[in-house]
């Protein structure tokens, strides 16, 4: 076909596109995505779907609730979510919540891990504790090397803060304590960490914002209680690896900051900071400024934090708003939905390539019940501030990441209905200058289901949103009934569960289990593929059978996207050997060799029944690739495999005409190194 | 954490009698293990789990748990992944009993091996039984022990009355919000003290931060392991409980008090 009339084609079906609902308004460098049902409609109007370089706008969202299917039973509320990815490799990525040691130990808490970019999640016990679980915990990865820094309150010993560290998060062992604060009362650590290169050699820097309770003036403190505790070279020295307390709080203060301390840095070595200063008034009530603090060079000179003064003062910290009333605490608490408020609700985050720019979210009481976000932005270091660019009344938990391409995302829960059938809404909204701003939302939950467990925070105190290239990578708590209905980008559980009856199951499927919160990963990710083969193979260009070969016809200079589903392989292309094969591990491995595929040239992908991208593992061999995979128990069929599919895409310049590969299965009891290792004694080479 | 596991298995040794004389590999291995259980090496340098590393881990059967949490109890007759203290010595085939700790819990389970033994008849592992729990009772002492050591007072009581504490709110997600319980003293265990009720301290806030620690109210009877602790830099005024092993049932008052005559 010639290719005006494929970009005619391509063009009709981004009007049907526009046409069908898109209403959100795009920012620059922004992306979209397209629902099912308009694919559902195109499908119905008969219209072509043509692969082009428009559909680069099309982005992927995944939903994913982290409890792993051996932790099916659980009820825990999960609460309070946070996330690391690491920037060097994003496949890894460690979370955290209040959840408990799966094993009723103690002495270790545990962590959530996946290899798999997020799409599967397990737990591992590597944080220390006195009761099985993290009090405040975040996380954070160095810019390269794949060290991991954490923030913790310890379980069972009250504002015990300590500062951990381990180089592989995933091997499973203790993460190492660089700093034990046992006899003070810090409250909420929360780290944030990069690397910078000096003399040729990586130095991890590491920032750990707090509040110091022992400078409250109620136990006779100077009341100058917003803290950092840093470190320049925190990678491999033995503890405490060069971590020293600066305060940051310049001004006098009602009392105390509020809890929250965070900070934002630029690989530049500019870092900013935001925190609450109490001015005046009583909780729940009290009165605040939000004060953001700079450092120009990694906090190393001798007056860490006071690059940016107050024209008013000329003290340490501009005054981005003043007098702001900022609901929290008080006797009986202070509440958004089930949801304690306790003035943590600050967020900032610096521009990736341009260190000038920086975004603050904060929180306070605008009229007499709300409880509102503001986002705001400075292009001058600091100096100077906007007005509000976007406000969200009832909100909560705002995060803020920018992306390399200048995109903000500012993720927020927000309460919405009436008591007590209200609903959390928990949104990702987009914008590279604050006038236009995209809406995503991923998930629409209940808040009166379940009650909450017998402690605070219910949803959490805070959320997390981190970006790496251009993806966006958070992580959210909430209700886990399982319903499609509140997940309107779809959403993936490894937990048992049935979506028709709504119930969550048991480890082994036979009794349901009740509701609970639980903490949910999403990833938004800008297309290397159009995805809408992982909602409708059916739609998409099928690969030719053709014995021991997989032929992919291409147009010269449109970029191409086919789909070869695993069952039809199974009829002609490979003999499939299941559990029945002799071998031991049921379902086995499949390790799919593809000959004289160029990996820079062809993005391979596996899918599951859903269109969803499932476990596996691409290495190169030999002139060619390997795809490696074991199906899940639910998704296996002898002599099939399961419901799955292989997606080519074919990301760099192709050649116009039919590409033919090669193709084999082997099937044995190991992954793909070890596969390999043992080849002679493979089960079945096809 | 390593030097107070070997503390407790030296405790533990010594408080079961002849076990210092004589060692028992399954007693020793018990000390440190979360998860017991007879099992069959089904393949060797594979596993159940995402690991692409798969050297020295095993693919096991669980044949029988011997021991465990609740999330472990369900697993008789799966498949779990072991990583082995010494691979070279497995082989397929072998029935062994496991004795482990956790490690993984994913798309299936992992463990980590602190030692194994080869698995006996039906009659050695009944006895081999007997001397896990008796491992375990023995472990346990020794942690209660170190508990009762560390306390400044230990008495049976009944909570008379609670009210909040005079201190000033903290402006804090974590605030204590202390309260104090008035407790009358039964039967002093350990310590000293003249009169026959004593004022306790105890966190009545539901933040996550004092999720496990004991609240009382009225009539509520147990032994409490009391003690001072620091908080907001200075010492706590009253003596308090703060984790769920610092307030017993009354049960328990006949093997407290046997284990504070051993000390």
């Amino acid at each position: 076909m010639p290719v005006y009339r494929q970009a005619a084609r391509v063009l009709a079906t981004v009007a049907v596109l526009a046409a069908a609902g898109h209403s959100a308004t795009l920012a620059q460098g922004d992306t979209i995505r397209v629902e099912r049902a308009v694919i559902d409609s195109l499908r119905q109007l008969g219209r072509p779907l043509v692969y082009d370089r428009v559909f680069a706008w099309v982005e992927q969202v995944n939903v994913v609730d982290m409890i792993p299917q051996a932790q099916s039973g659980d009820t825990g509320q999960d609460s309070e979510p946070n996330i690391a990815v690491d920037p060097s490799n994003p496949n890894e990525i460690v979370g955290s919540a209040f959840t408990q040691n799966p094993t009723g130990a103690t002495n270790l808490a545990p962590v959530f891990v996946s290899t798999d970019r997020g799409n599967t999640w397990a737990l591992r016990n590597i944080v220390p504790s006195g009761n099985g679980m993290t009090g405040d915990i975040s996380v954070a990865f160095a810019r390269r090397d794949q060290t991991l820094y954490a923030g913790i309150l310890r379980g069972g010993s009250a504002f015990r803060q300590m500062i951990l560290r381990t180089d592989d998060p995933f091997a499973g062992g203790t993460m190492t304590t660089l700093v034990d604060h046992n006899a003070n009362t810090y409250d909420q650590p929360y780290v944030s960490a990069t690397t910078a290169t000096v003399a040729g050699a990586n130095r991890d820097r590491v920032y750990v914002g707090f509040n110091d309770l022992d400078e409250w003036s109620g136990a006779g403190g100077s009341g100058q209680t917003a803290s950092s505790e840093f470190s320049l070279d925190a990678r491999t020295a033995a503890a405490p690896a060069g971590f020293g307390i600066a305060g940051i709080e310049a001004r006098t203060t009602a009392a105390q900051d509020m809890p929250a301390v965070r900070f934002a840095i630029h690989e530049d070595g500019v870092i900013y900071g935001v925190f609450y200063r109490w001015d005046s008034g009583n909780t729940p009530n009290a009165v605040c400024d939000v004060v953001v603090v700079r450092d120009d060079g990694f906090a190393a000179g001798a007056t860490p934090f006071t690059a940016l003064t107050d024209a008013s003062d000329g003290l340490a910290g501009r005054l981005v708003v003043t007098g702001r009333t900022v609901p929290a605490f008080g006797a009986g608490g202070t509440f958004l939905g089930q949801n304690r408020l306790v003035a943590s609700n600050l967020s900032i985050a610096v521009h990736p390539n341009n260190a000038g720019i920086v975004w603050i979210a904060y929180a306070d009481r605008v009229g007499t019940t709300d409880y509102t976000l503001h986002v705001r932005r400075s292009t001058d270091s600091g100096t100077t501030w906007s007005g509000d660019l976007v406000t969200v009344t009832n909100a909560t938990n705002p995060a803020l990441a920018i992306n390399s391409s200048g995109v903000l995302g500012f993720l927020y829960q927000q309460l919405t209905g009436t008591a007590p059938n209200q609903r959390w809404e928990t949104h990702l909204r987009r914008t590279t200058t604050g006038v236009g701003w995209s809406d995503l939302l991923l998930a629409d939950t209940p808040d009166n289901t379940p009650p909450p467990a017998g402690f605070q925070p219910y949803i959490g105190d805070y959320v997390d949103l981190v970006t790496v290239g251009r993806s966006f990578y958070g992580v959210f708590s909430a209700s886990n009934v399982p319903d499609l209905n509140n997940f309107p980008q779809g959403v993936t559980y490894q937990r048992n569960a049935d979506f028709t009856t709504n119930q969550l199951r048991d480890v082994t499927n036979t009794a349901n289990v009740d509701v609970s919160i639980d903490p949910f990963f999403f990833r938004v990710t800008p297309p290397t593929i159009f995805h809408l083969c992982e909602y409708r193979p059916d739609l998409c260009r099928i690969v030719e059978l053709a014995p021991g070969l997989i032929e992919i016809d291409v147009i010269e200079n449109v970029p191409t996207l086919v789909v070869d589903p695993i069952p039809r392989n199974c009829l002609l292309k490979w003999s499939c050997p299941g559990c029945e094969g002799g071998g031991a591990l049921c379902p086995p491995y499949y390790h799919i060799f593809i000959e004289d595929l160029d990996p820079e040239v062809w993005t391979v992908q596996l899918f599951g029944r859903n269109g969803e991208i499932v476990k596996h593992r691409v290495n190169q061999h030999e002139n060619g690739i390997v795809l490696s995979f074991r199906p899940r128990r639910d998704n296996f069929r002898e002599g099939e495999i399961g419901d799955y599919a292989i997606g080519f895409q074919s990301i760099g310049r192709v050649t116009g005409g039919r590409h033919v590969f090669p193709t084999r299965l082997e099937v044995s009891d190991f992954p793909f190194r070890e596969h390999m290792k043992r080849r002679g004694g493979a089960r079945t080479p096809q | 954490m390593m030097r107070r596991r070997y503390l407790l298995a030296l405790a533990t040794m010594v408080l079961v009698p002849g076990l210092l004389a004589c060692p028992n590999p399954v007693r020793q291995y018990t000390a440190d293990s979360e998860f017991i259980f007879r099992g069959t090496h089904l393949v060797l340098d594979a596993s159940t789990i995402d690991a692409e590393e798969v050297s020295g881990l095993a693919i096991v059967r669980v044949d029988e748990v011997l021991s465990g949490a609740p999330v472990f109890r369900g697993l008789a007759g799966q498949q779990v992944t072991v990583r082995l203290s010494e691979p070279g010595r497995a082989r397929v085939g072998q029935e062994r009993v496991f004795f482990t700790r956790s490690w993984h819990f994913g798309e299936s389970i992992g463990v980590i091996e602190v030692g194994s033994v080869e698995a006996p008849d039906a009659r050695g592992l009944e006895r081999m039984q007997d001397d896990i729990r008796q491992a375990q009772q023995a472990q346990s002492d020794a942690e209660l022990t170190e508990l009762l050591q560390s306390a400044e007072l230990v008495m049976r009581g009944r909570v008379e009355r609670v009210r909040p504490a005079d201190v000033p709110p903290m402006a804090s997600e974590h605030d204590p919000m202390w309260h104090e319980a008035d407790v009358t003293i039964v039967r002093l265990l350990k310590g000293e003290f003249q009169e026959s009720t004593i004022t306790i301290w105890f966190p009545m806030s539901d933040d996550v931060m004092w999720r496990l620690a004991p609240r009382f109210e009225p009539n509520v009877e147990g032994i409490w392991l009391l003690k001072t602790v620091q908080f907001a830099g200075r010492p706590l005024e009253r003596l308090t409980a703060l984790t769920p092993q610092e307030f017993r049932v009354p049960a328990e008052e006949d093997r407290v008090t046997r284990l504070l005559r051993r000390r």
